[in-house]
């Protein structure tokens, strides 16, 4: 038996994958129960048609401007985009490993790309996953069927982060192989050089994709609350280094400040969404804020 | 520069300490592994310059801390730093040694130079110039006590100094160390100044250091001692003066015993000894002919007195380099005549059978007459015409008797008592020792048996003539019956060949009591008819009557200290004899049980003196001890241990020669260290706070 196989038929990956699966249906039909439940059941949504009012329809959706302007009663139509593929690229880097509490990362990415997964299979979308370093390593082709989701899980419970990571370099790639627009999921650190992250994401855009930045971050790459004497072990093969770290702490968040501020500008300047996750930030939470904030980007696009 | 304790650079050492923690934190670095390195690493480049220089500022600051508490506790000097603030408090504890000895020449080829006393004075003042401004000082003169004019208390004021050192003379005193070192040792002990340190300045005869592992153990650790004078070679005493002739008595010629000792090293050849009288030259000088170191010898001289009353003999040497110990004085008390009272306690009509008969006979002189009463007589007899009494074989007293005889002893009569037959041990034992305190000894039970006198022990001076084989020797008399005593304070002046005690004395009130414990007739001992009976019993006699020379004879630094009648003024004058009176003393008595006395302390110089608390005048004499003429000086062992102890310095004949400062350290610079110190703890305390912010 091939040790791909045999990964596979693994108890403990079968488990793994078995629980973010779950998980990730968990969140999301959490979220959809939640609040923030909303018409616009998805993750693509535009405005489709108009249609005359009948009664019992629900009056939010009526067109004000229309009724305005011709003085008739419209309801207006969304239509789910429902051959819109989901390209969720996950980074399996070394540096994803870091976590300063038992979820690292490269968990916490796991389990957004399982939960956005068995979002877009809700919507009865595609979604393709792509796990990556300094290329793509791992990718499964897209899939609208909602058997998939187990072998995303389980590509994904499989997967171990190390190497070194090339971000934009995947991107580029990316960029090259897929032909239809779809959505461009990335959740990655970002560990990598911005100015070129930001012209893969260029990149994309041109293309016509929508692309999505999940920003993970450690509560401690954050806030850098380390003291005494301190030997910083280098990931992804970068030297050692040994410092106090509470006298440079001032300088070191500057300098991730300046980091993710650059990375926001550029994601925003590209018309891109970036959200940070910060990794103690629970799933759910996550979700209902960006989801909640990308409706109310399109219900504004439609007025 | 010079260090104080300069062991303590050692503690230099210490510097390496932060050294070794720097380089030891190196290896205590917790690994973390870190997938953000590129941040960190820009923030370290950014800052690990500063960040070495800080860490280096640090350590330096931490190495020079160290290094200057390291040398504040070396206690570093600079000669020549005038700085007064810079200069340490000191106390300086002065001893100097005022007693006879100090008197003597300095040099004994230059009689007339300065004194012991004088070098030690100018010592003294050399080394409390020398000490730094605001340093305390203690002045301690003395010999076996404390003399006046001593500064017991640190004092910093320079003219009370002066003023002291300048009043103070050199006394008759007998000089012991201990007393007054131990007394410095534990002023010094009780102050709290950066230094402290004991002075004793004294001679070099070995007398004063006589308790030298006590001295040595009170020495505190600074301690120096200067010994003044040159040593001295040949010196000449008289170290006795007595007077034998048993009833002194105006008009009749009075035997002086005059002993004099070499105490020096060579040999004496034509020694002339005078004798004075009442500050008077009398009679012809004696000669003894050699006198080797450290042999005595006794002369005798002769004076008159040519009225009775108060005297006082002065034997004189001639002046060598110890002026102190060439006169001795002594006061006594002539009078007209004597009278005794015998009270008989078997009279007979048969003379030769009284009791009294062989002591009357005995006795009698022209200047000495005798009363024989009986027991029935006591009472109705004026016991103030006698000058002593003696009961011979007396059984008991009465009560009146016995009142009237131990008023009369208390207040300067004599008394002696002989056993015999009939005495009534019990009454004598349980009455006269045990209820009134009179008889210094006890009576035991009589022994029958054929006893001697033991000559071989007769050294109390009421005996001495007769311990000299010139003398009739005492062993002849034959004791047939004896009752042994026990003496009870008192002091034994003879025994019997089986060692009982056959007599003894002792002052009681101020007179003097004789107890023998056998009879003074024939009936048990042949000693009355003895050749030797007559000077003995005179001599007996003579001990008890008349004033006891104790009380007028003193020791130099011993309190005078005389009773006087309730009568008597309580106005006292004590003037050196031949002087006006109003050059001397004035005081008040002292009551003391009741009874009023003359008390005067200040005898620290010798010579005779005038009493006076009208009607009561008396003459006393304070003579030094006879122990202050030795010129023995410390052993080489001594002197080496000492050494270990103290500094010594010899000063022998010129001040000079004591370097003023020679103990000075200059200015000590561990305030302005510790100043240093505590300045630099705060800037490191700054610099690691500031260091340790954030960047």
């Amino acid at each position: 038996m091939d040790p791909a196989t045999k990964s596979l038929l693994d108890p403990k990956a079968i488990a793994r994958a078995e629980a973010l699966g779950i998980n990730a249906r968990f969140v999301v039909e959490g979220y959809m129960a939640g609040e923030h439940r909303s018409p616009y059941r998805g993750f693509a949504i535009e405005f489709a048609q108009h249609r005359e009012y009948a009664p019992g329809d629900d009056v939010r959706h009526l067109d004000w401007k229309v009724l305005g302007r011709t003085d008739r009663h419209y309801i207006k139509q969304y239509e789910q985009e429902t051959n819109f593929v989901a390209h969720i690229l996950v980074d399996s880097s070394e540096s994803m490993a870091y976590g300063s509490s038992e979820t690292t990362k490269f968990d916490y990415a796991r389990a957004v790309a399982a939960c956005l997964s068995y979002l877009v299979f809700q919507q009865r979308d595609a979604v393709a996953l792509g796990l990556f370093r300094d290329d793509i390593t791992d990718y499964l082709p897209r899939s609208d069927n909602r058997s998939q989701l187990f072998e995303i899980t389980s590509r994904l419970a499989k997967a171990e982060a190390k190497g070194k990571t090339d971000v934009p370099e995947v991107l580029h790639d990316l960029a090259a192989r897929i032909k239809r627009k779809g959505i461009i999921i990335i959740i990655s650190d970002f560990f990598d050089d911005e100015d070129a992250v930001l012209h893969g994401i260029e990149h994309l855009r041109f293309q016509g994709h929508e692309v999505i930045g999940i920003h993970l971050v450690d509560p401690f790459e954050r806030e850098f609350p380390f003291d005494g004497l301190i030997n910083f072990q280098g990931l992804e093969s970068i030297p050692d280094l040994k410092t106090r770290p509470a006298e440079i702490r001032q300088s070191y968040l500057e300098e991730f400040a300046a980091f993710e501020k650059k990375l926001k500008q550029g994601f925003t300047k590209n018309g891109c969404h970036l959200i940070t996750a910060p990794t103690d930030q629970p799933l759910d939470d996550l979700l209902t804020t960006y989801l909640g904030r990308r409706q109310a980007a399109a219900a504004a696009s439609v007025r | 520069m010079a260090f104080l304790n300069p062991l303590l650079l050692y503690g230099l050492a210490a510097v390496s300490v932060p050294v070794i923690i720097h380089l030891l934190n190196r290896r205590r670095f917790r690994k973390i592994p870190w997938a953000a390195m590129r941040f960190l690493k820009t923030s370290v480049q950014r800052n690990q310059r500063r960040m070495q220089v800080e860490d280096w500022i640090l350590l330096a600051v931490r190495c020079l801390l160290i290094a200057l508490i390291a040398l504040a506790f070396a206690r570093p000097a600079l000669e020549n730093l005038a700085a007064a603030w810079l200069q340490p408090r000191h106390t300086l504890a002065v001893v100097i040694d005022d007693s006879s000895s100090m008197a003597a020449a300095a040099d004994p080829a230059n009689p007339s130079g300065p004194t012991r006393f004088d070098i030690a004075l100018e010592s003294a003042r050399n080394l409390i110039a020398a000490l730094p401004p605001g340093s305390n000082t203690v002045l301690l003169f003395g010999s076996d006590r404390l003399s006046p004019g001593s500064i017991p208390e640190p004092t910093s004021d320079p003219s009370r100094i002066a003023a002291a050192l300048d009043r103070s003379t050199v006394t008759s005193g007998s000089s012991d160390l201990f007393p007054l070192v131990s007394r410095a040792a534990e002023l010094l002990d009780a102050r709290r100044s950066s230094h402290e340190e004991l002075v004793v300045i004294t001679d070099t005869t070995s007398h004063a250091w006589r308790q030298f592992d006590r001295i040595g153990s009170a020495l505190p650790p600074e301690t120096r001692v200067i010994f003044t004078g040159a040593e001295i070679a040949a010196n000449l005493a008289v170290t006795d003066l007595q007077l034998r002739t048993p009833f002194p008595t105006a008009n009749t010629p009075l035997r002086f015993d005059v002993t004099v000792k070499n105490t020096g090293t060579t040999a004496a050849q034509d020694i002339p000894v005078s004798l004075d009288l009442d500050n008077t030259a009398t009679g012809q000088p004696a000669t003894i002919t050699a006198l080797a170191p450290g042999e005595s010898q006794t002369l005798t001289l002769y004076s008159i007195t040519p009225t009775p009353g108060f005297h006082a003999a002065t034997a004189n040497l001639p002046a060598d380099a110890m002026p102190g110990d060439d006169s001795r004085s002594l006061a006594f008390e002539t009078a007209e005549r004597t009278d005794l009272l015998l009270v008989d306690g078997t009279p007979s009509t048969r003379a030769r059978d009284s009791s009294t008969f062989y002591l009357k006979h005995a006795i009698a002189s022209p200047t000495v007459s005798t009363t024989t009463v009986t027991t029935s007589d006591l009472p109705d007899t004026d016991l103030s015409a006698f000058s002593a009494i003696v009961l011979a074989n007396v059984p008991e007293l009465g009560r009146t008797a016995t009142d009237r005889i131990a008023s009369f002893v208390k207040t300067g009569g004599g008394l002696v008592v002989f056993a015999g037959d009939r005495i009534s041990t019990d009454f004598y034992n349980r009455e006269l020792h045990t209820n009134r305190g009179l008889l210094p000894v006890t009576f035991g039970d009589p022994v029958t048996a054929n006893q001697s006198i033991q000559t071989t022990t007769l050294d109390h001076p009421l005996v001495t003539p007769w311990a000299s084989s010139s003398q009739s020797d005492l062993a002849d008399v034959n004791l047939t019956t004896v009752i042994p005593l026990t003496a009870h304070n008192a002091q034994t002046v003879l025994r019997t060949n089986n060692s009982d005690i056959l007599a003894a004395s002792a002052p009681v009130g101020r007179g003097r009591v004789i107890a023998v414990g056998t009879s003074a007739d024939t009936t048990w001992t042949d000693f009355p008819v003895h050749p030797s009976f007559v000077p003995f019993f005179r001599h007996l006699v003579g001990a008890v009557a008349g004033s006891r020379p104790d009380l007028y004879n003193l020791t130099a630094g011993t309190p005078f200290r005389f009773p006087v009648p309730a009568s008597a003024s309580t106005e006292v004058a004590v003037y050196p004899l031949g002087i006006d009176r109003s050059v001397g003393t004035s005081s008040r008595t002292v009551t003391i049980d009741g009874t009023p006395f003359i008390d005067h302390a200040a005898t620290h110089n010798a010579g005779v003196f005038r009493a006076s608390s009208p009607p009561v005048n008396l003459t006393f004499a304070v003579h030094p001890d006879p122990a202050e003429a030795e010129t023995r000086t410390l052993s080489q062992a001594q002197l080496t241990e000492l050494a270990a102890r103290a500094e010594i310095t010899r000063i022998k004949t010129a001040v000079s020669t004591l370097g003023t400062g020679t103990r000075t350290t200059g200015a000590e610079l561990w305030l302005p260290l510790l100043v240093a110190v505590i300045a630099l703890a705060l800037i490191e305390l700054f610099l690691a706070q500031r260091f340790s912010r954030s960047k």
